[in-house]
């Protein structure tokens, strides 16, 4: 009968041995990194309004799409994963195939912007920066490309303005909100979200860190550290991983009312199913979203499971829907190296084919 | 400032006497004598050794990069590697050679115990607290730090009837204790679920010490012990987490956190009142109406640009942003050129286009009555008052294009 340790003594004290080492070494690497640059590609202000800036990227040759790209992201985290370092960049992909792709920066809200809603972030911000990028190339419509909120978002904008989306791209967006391995989902269930936005006004951002933390807290919070041990002698590794640390931990406020609404509408009463949802008074049906649409989700996503994001495909209202699995998790999908090959072409080739 | 390079000397010599006490070990098939008699053939790890911990310790103070990011992911590091060195330590102490899986998970239950308490969950989730996250348990410390000075009035007046002049003030003061003795009883609910995972999570590491428990499949690395225990965790809290019994706790605690908060906010609101200090309901309601003055202003521009055609940025004047792609404004007079622009552009794709069959369903404007009706009534929300552009045709669909499929990430796409 053997147990199911098979520690050598010797084994182990090489292994403290290695671990020294990389403390020692860890102790040059931490002085030599610098806070890590973030948003590696070229961009330029097209528009601002408040804390919004709509940016236009510039990649090294011109686009040759004939229809720009506005990608929309998700309040809850900042924009720049999507162009997070030179070999983990989605935005750069994207312009290598000849897209034209500009992006919303929501910035960072502060207690003046508590009383922003939906309505001002969707048929206010969103509907304008459309405008400016419409006007700019003198297009009825553009394409879009929501991710994670910025896809719910987009899916309600589409719905209401369906004539200035040409083809709509969703990456890992929650459509079904209750489905039963959302984690995040049934923890606000019995949460009084009005008790909650009257009491913190804003929501702070690192209180949505702690949330998703707590998603998987042992291998988020401990085992990530404890496997920093082994990067401590790379500095370029050690960047890299402090750039992911900056993005995890850089959350903006999320302003109170839109908080609101967004818990209360789609997480709990899941209306982009059910139906009801109303945004500036107007009901949102995704029976209207009659342009072609690219469901783009991760297979292995823990805070949007797939299932959430595959509801999309029997709410359309047009024949042209396609989905996209794509093997990885919620935030492999934009900087992974294997999404680096496969997402961004994946994209070009179906918008091109529209 | 001091010389790296002494830090370091300093760090390697606390780490070779660690290395001696194995290295000892390893020579002469026992303990160093430094171990503790009856403490196992691991027991240099312990007794008479320095710790992990405290070389950690002593090396994330050395460690001061100048980078902020740097900083922060050096707290967090030093606080979850100490807490796993520390870990390892106290397991090896009490792992026997050739202990079974039921030993080990013992050992490690112990271990855990002896480090920071019987309640991993727990711990994790208390643990998540640093600079840029915070859990429910740091939200309600964030309270408890005004509601320290209040306590001993609450439990004066608890008791107490109320009447007379401060009737609504003794109510109030009374209603929080009220609802910090119903946040102290959710706190308790919570903790009391997180041990049940707790409890669950080691019914299931000991099941995978077990499924190693054969030759080949046998963990010969204290980091191979680690992620196997995180693994079990994991496994044991997820469907806690998803159950309607953690959505109910949950609820309730972070109710009556907010209940707790709400409550210390009216107290601070009406001390800052008597002092006539600027408030935050006062602020809120200054915020509300900026609020509804820029939304009345956003859409008096977007009217004005319905009747007059200009842009935006023409009428806004000092928006920023840079002149736009094409002709710096929307103008009619514009209008044809950029029409050839958006034509020639279209021009490729249309080459590239292979005969197949027609769309189904094509983006002609002309069908969507709703937008149309929006426009008609003036109505905010859809897309009504949007400034005319330039009559520049939108480069036609190739002909094929793809139904309803679904792909996988493998690359094929249907």
């Amino acid at each position: 009968m053997v147990g199911p340790l098979k520690l050598d003594p010797q084994r182990m004290a090489e292994e403290a041995q290695r671990v020294q080492q990389k403390l020692g070494a860890g102790l040059q690497s931490l002085l030599q990194v610098e806070d890590p640059d973030v948003g590696c590609t070229p961009k330029e202000v097209v528009y601002r309004e408040g804390r919004l800036t709509l940016y236009r990227y510039r990649g090294e040759s011109a686009p040759t799409a004939p229809v720009p790209l506005l990608i929309v992201y998700a309040l809850v985290n900042r924009p720049f994963m999507v162009d997070l370092q030179p070999d983990r960049s989605i935005v750069r992909n994207l312009l290598a195939q000849g897209e034209d792709v500009y992006i919303i920066d929501w910035g960072y809200p502060d207690r003046s912007d508590r009383f922003l809603t939906l309505d001002d972030y969707i048929n206010g911000f969103i509907r304008r920066c459309v405008d400016v990028v419409r006007r700019r190339h003198a297009l009825e419509a553009i394409n879009l490309l929501g991710i994670c909120q910025g896809g719910a978002f987009s899916l309600c904008y589409a719905a209401l303005h369906p004539e200035t989306v040409r083809n709509l791209v969703t990456m890992v967006t929650p459509v079904d909100f209750h489905t039963p391995d959302n984690m995040l989902s049934n923890w606000v269930q019995d949460l009084d979200v009005d008790l909650f936005v009257d009491t913190m006004g804003n929501v702070p951002g690192d209180l949505m860190n702690g949330c998703y933390l707590a998603l998987k807290p042992f291998r988020l919070n401990f085992q990530k550290y404890v496997g920093m041990i082994d990067i401590l002698d790379d500095p370029a590794e050690l960047t890299n991983f402090l750039r992911m640390e900056k993005w995890i931990f850089d959350s903006p406020d999320q302003a109170g009312e839109a908080f609101r609404q967004f818990l209360k509408d789609f997480y709990q009463g899941n209306k982009l199913v059910a139906g009801g949802l109303q945004i500036g008074g107007r009901e949102v049906d995704l029976m209207n979203l009659t342009m072609p649409v690219l469901n783009v989700y991760a297979e292995q996503d823990h805070l949007v499971p797939p299932d959430a994001s595959k509801a999309l495909g029997g709410l359309v209202g047009g024949d042209d829907y396609t989905e996209l699995g794509f093997r990885g998790g919620h935030i492999g999908i934009y900087v992974s190296g294997r999404a680096q090959r496969e997402v961004p072409p994946a994209i070009h080739r179906w918008l091109a084919a529209r | 400032m001091s010389d790296p390079n002494d830090w370091r000397r300093q760090l390697d010599a606390l780490s070779q006497q660690y290395w001696n006490a194995w290295t000892s070990l390893a020579s002469t098939g026992g303990p160093s004598p430094a171990a503790a008699p009856g403490a196992g053939p691991f027991g240099a790890f312990g007794a008479g050794a320095p710790g992990w911990p405290q070389a950690l310790e002593f090396w994330s103070r050395l460690a001061s990069p100048q980078s902020h990011d740097a900083q922060a992911a050096i707290g967090r590091f030093g606080k979850q590697a100490q807490e796993y060195l520390e870990l390892m330590r106290t397991a090896a102490e009490r792992v026997q050679q050739g202990a079974g899986a039921a030993e080990v998970a013992a050992a490690w239950r112990d271990a855990l115990s002896a480090s920071g308490g019987g309640n991993p969950l727990l711990d994790a989730l208390s643990s998540l607290a640093g600079e840029g996250a915070r859990g429910p348990r740091q939200l309600a410390e964030g309270a408890e730090a005004l509601l320290a000075p209040l306590r001993g009035q609450m439990d004066a007046l608890l008791s107490l009837p109320a009447f007379g002049q401060h009737r609504e003030q003794q109510e109030r003061m009374q209603q929080l204790a009220r609802d910090q003795a119903a946040l102290q009883k959710a706190s308790n609910r919570y903790a009391a679920l997180l041990l049940e995972a707790s409890e669950q999570a080691f019914v299931l590491f000991e099941k995978k010490l077990a499924e190693r428990s054969e030759p080949g499949r046998q963990l010969d690395s204290a980091r191979a012990l680690y992620d196997l225990w995180v693994d079990a965790a994991e496994e044991a809290y997820a469907p806690v987490a998803l159950s309607p019994r953690f959505r109910a706790v949950f609820g309730e605690l972070v109710n009556a956190q907010m209940r707790v908060r709400q409550g210390v906010q009216q107290q601070v609101e009406r001390s800052c009142a008597e002092l006539g200090m600027p408030t935050r309901s006062e602020l809120d309601s200054t915020h509300r109406r900026m609020h509804d003055l820029q939304r009345e202003l956003a859409e008096l521009r977007q009217r004005l640009e319905a009747f007059e055609g200009a842009s935006v940025d023409a009428l806004a004047g000092n928006r920023g942003g840079a002149a736009p792609e094409a002709a710096a404004s929307t103008t009619r007079k514009a209008a044809p050129k950029r029409a050839a622009k958006g034509a020639s552009r279209a021009a490729p794709a249309k080459k590239a286009a292979a005969p197949s069959k027609k769309p189904k369903a094509a983006p002609a404007a002309s069908t969507r009555k709703r937008s149309t009706a929006g426009r008609a009534t003036g109505a905010r929300a859809g897309g009504a008052g949007r400034a005319p552009l330039p009559a520049a045709p939108m480069p036609k669909r190739p002909a094929a294009t793809t139904k309803r499929s679904k792909a996988t990430s493998r690359g094929a796409r249907k």
